[in-house]
């Protein structure tokens, strides 16, 4: 076994989520994963909007690498019908960028901190599109140019030919990266320009990582 | 003890009262090892030279029992049949035979449909009317030579002398005279469970005599103790039955819940507080290197043995116990009726009565408690992910 299942389960933080989600039960995987299931009752409250609580049925599959790997979830109740951002290849939901969710995840490295920021907020916003037609915060377009939008928000560029040359930079060490020119078109070179918004990245995720996101992102 | 605690309480005390089997079943399980006994010791019997003793050991000895979740689904009473006999002059084969010979005689006099059916350490007897039980019968000889052992690992004197051998119908000499049989303690085991609660028990006891019920303190059978040990344990089996009614034979086995939490007991009077004290020290008995998870009558014997050749055994042990920790602190938090409701409904398959939750969440109120939750805590959503596809 790669990790007493004992300690890994600790080190996820399992037992708070299910203190805080007590509809969810634990099912040991294969492997060192885990998969939970049952529902997801949570109040949620955001800005000016009146709190909403509400109710659904999820499966939630944690992997042996989690934090480092993202969770899948599926809505197993039947309440998203239109396949509101759903996969459609394999049913899960698309809670939101995967830099997005790897930020979320660096800052609280436990399933409820996945459940609390992650996941509340999916379907918070699914319940929100019920009751008033629209989403509270957006969604991000599908595909490629919804994923750059959201490194064009945190690089602060405005053109994705630019991002994705950012992005790569990403993939190399932060010493060689620094010494070329900013893909901003400033003139400066990185280490005196990007380099901060590079750097809150950088903490988030691996170089192999990003390697892997610019790849799939250039496709 | 403040307002959460006795709302914790008398949530786990109603839930209990749903898992425990009526005493009648109990009477039922005596009357019937004593026929058993009753039987072995007529004139004709083959094995009254032996003076056979019959006795009771597992969960209808501790008084752990809880309903099973089937109401199709029978009782185990599980039964040791010792004979007086030497090891060093029959074989495992012969005992296991003499026991069944009489224990087909018997179906066959009581009118048992169904023959006995021999297991690979017991005799296995179904009976078929309104009390839905399965006896196993163990057969069983004193053993004074792995008496002596236990004595030397330090096992108490008057546990170590009720040590037995028992026979095994895979084991590799079965059929020969020799002394190399396999080992067990079920007496040793139930006076150390016994002792473990003594000290609380004996206020319970006495008070249960001074009303007339026993006619002493030694007569109160141990499923009339009803201590918080083993309300915890039922509690406990019946979380875990839940968990697992789909992987049955995943499931954490009732010996591991037993021990240790016969272990962690602390003689707690409450049962919240046991119960919690109990699943928090649990991992502290499960040890890395093997035994894993030792008799305590028996220190070489390992009740976790299996989980070496089947790691996802311990895997399900820990979610059962890190579930079993959630579900508890969830179920003893304060929480309106319906919600209450629900959660005992679907971690322990028992429905609670309106009229008792009622009473339950008013209680809690009165005493100052703060009103149960009627929703989950609200989570304050910031810089949420946007929703892509």
């Amino acid at each position: 076994m790669p990790e007493p299942v004992r300690s890994q389960y600790e080190k996820w933080g399992l037992r708070g989520l299910l203190q805080r989600y007590p509809g969810l039960c634990l099912r040991p995987q294969a492997h060192g994963g885990a998969l939970l299931e049952g529902d997801l009752e949570f109040s949620a409250h955001y800005g000016d909007h009146e709190p909403i609580t509400d109710l659904y049925t999820v499966e939630i599959r944690v992997e042996a690498d989690f934090p480092r790997s993202i969770p899948t979830v599926r809505e197993m109740g039947g309440r998203i019908r239109d396949g509101f951002h759903t996969n459609p290849s394999d049913g899960t939901l698309c809670l939101g960028s995967r830099i997005k969710l790897k930020t979320a995840l660096d800052r609280h490295p436990t399933l409820l901190g996945f459940a609390q920021n992650c996941l509340v907020p999916f379907f918070y916003s699914c319940s929100f599109r019920e009751q008033n037609g629209r989403l509270p915060w957006g969604d991000l377009a599908h595909g490629t140019p919804g994923l750059l939008d959201e490194y064009m928000s945190r690089l602060s560029v405005d053109n994705e030919k630019a991002c994705l040359e950012l992005i790569m930079l990403l993939g190399i060490r932060k010493r060689v990266a620094n010494k070329r020119p900013c893909p901003c078109g400033s003139g400066r070179r990185v280490g005196k320009c990007h380099h901060r918004a590079l750097n809150l990245l950088r903490a988030v995720a691996s170089r192999s990582w990003f390697r892997g996101e610019h790849r799939r992102l250039s496709e | 003890m403040n307002s959460d605690n006795a709302y914790a309480n008398q949530v786990l005390l109603a839930l209990v009262e749903l898992l425990d089997i009526s005493p009648s079943y109990y009477d039922k399980a005596t009357e019937r090892y004593k026929s058993l006994g009753e039987w072995l010791h007529r004139k004709e019997s083959q094995v009254g030279l032996f003076s056979p003793s019959v006795y009771v050991q597992g969960s209808f000895m501790y008084g752990t029992v809880i309903r099973p979740l089937m109401t199709s689904e029978e009782y185990d009473l599980d039964l040791v049949c010792q004979l007086n006999l030497s090891k060093m002059r029959v074989s495992q084969r012969d005992v296991k035979e003499l026991v069944g010979d009489e224990v087909k005689a018997y179906a066959k006099a009581m009118g048992i449909a169904e023959p006995a059916r021999e297991k690979k350490r017991c005799w296995r007897l179904d009976y078929a009317d309104e009390a839905k039980f399965h006896m196993d019968i163990l057969p069983a000889v004193p053993d004074p030579e792995f008496q002596t052992r236990l004595l030397i690992m330090e096992v108490r004197q008057d546990i170590a002398a009720q040590a037995v051998a028992i026979t095994d119908r895979e084991h590799p000499r079965y059929t020969e005279v020799q002394d190399d049989w396999p080992e067990s303690n079920p007496k040793g085991f139930t006076r150390w469970f016994e002792g473990r609660m003594r000290p609380v028990a004996q206020l319970l006891l006495e008070s249960l005599v001074a009303r007339r019920l026993y006619a002493s303190v030694d007569h109160v059978p141990l499923y009339a103790w009803k201590t918080p040990l083993q309300r915890a344990i039922q509690i406990l089996k019946r979380h875990r039955d839940i968990m697992f009614k789909d992987d049955v034979d995943g499931k954490p086995i009732s010996m591991i819940i037993t021990t240790l939490a016969a272990r962690c007991y602390g003689g707690e009077r409450e049962l919240q507080e046991a119960l919690s004290n109990i699943i928090r020290k649990m991992p502290e008995w499960v040890r890395d290197a093997r035994p894993r998870i030792a008799n305590p009558v028996h220190p070489k014997e390992d009740f976790a043995d299996k989980w070496h050749k089947h790691p996802r055994l311990e895997e399900n042990f820990w979610a059962w116990h890190t579930q079993a920790q959630a579900d508890l602190t969830a179920v003893t938090r304060p929480v309106d009726e319906s919600r209450l409701r629900r959660l005992v409904r679907q971690k322990f398959g028992a429905d609670i009565s309106q009229e008792r939750t009622r009473t339950i969440v008013g209680t809690a109120v009165a005493a100052g408690g703060a009103a149960g939750a009627s929703a989950p805590a609200i989570v304050t959503i910031k810089e949420p992910p946007r929703p892509w596809a």
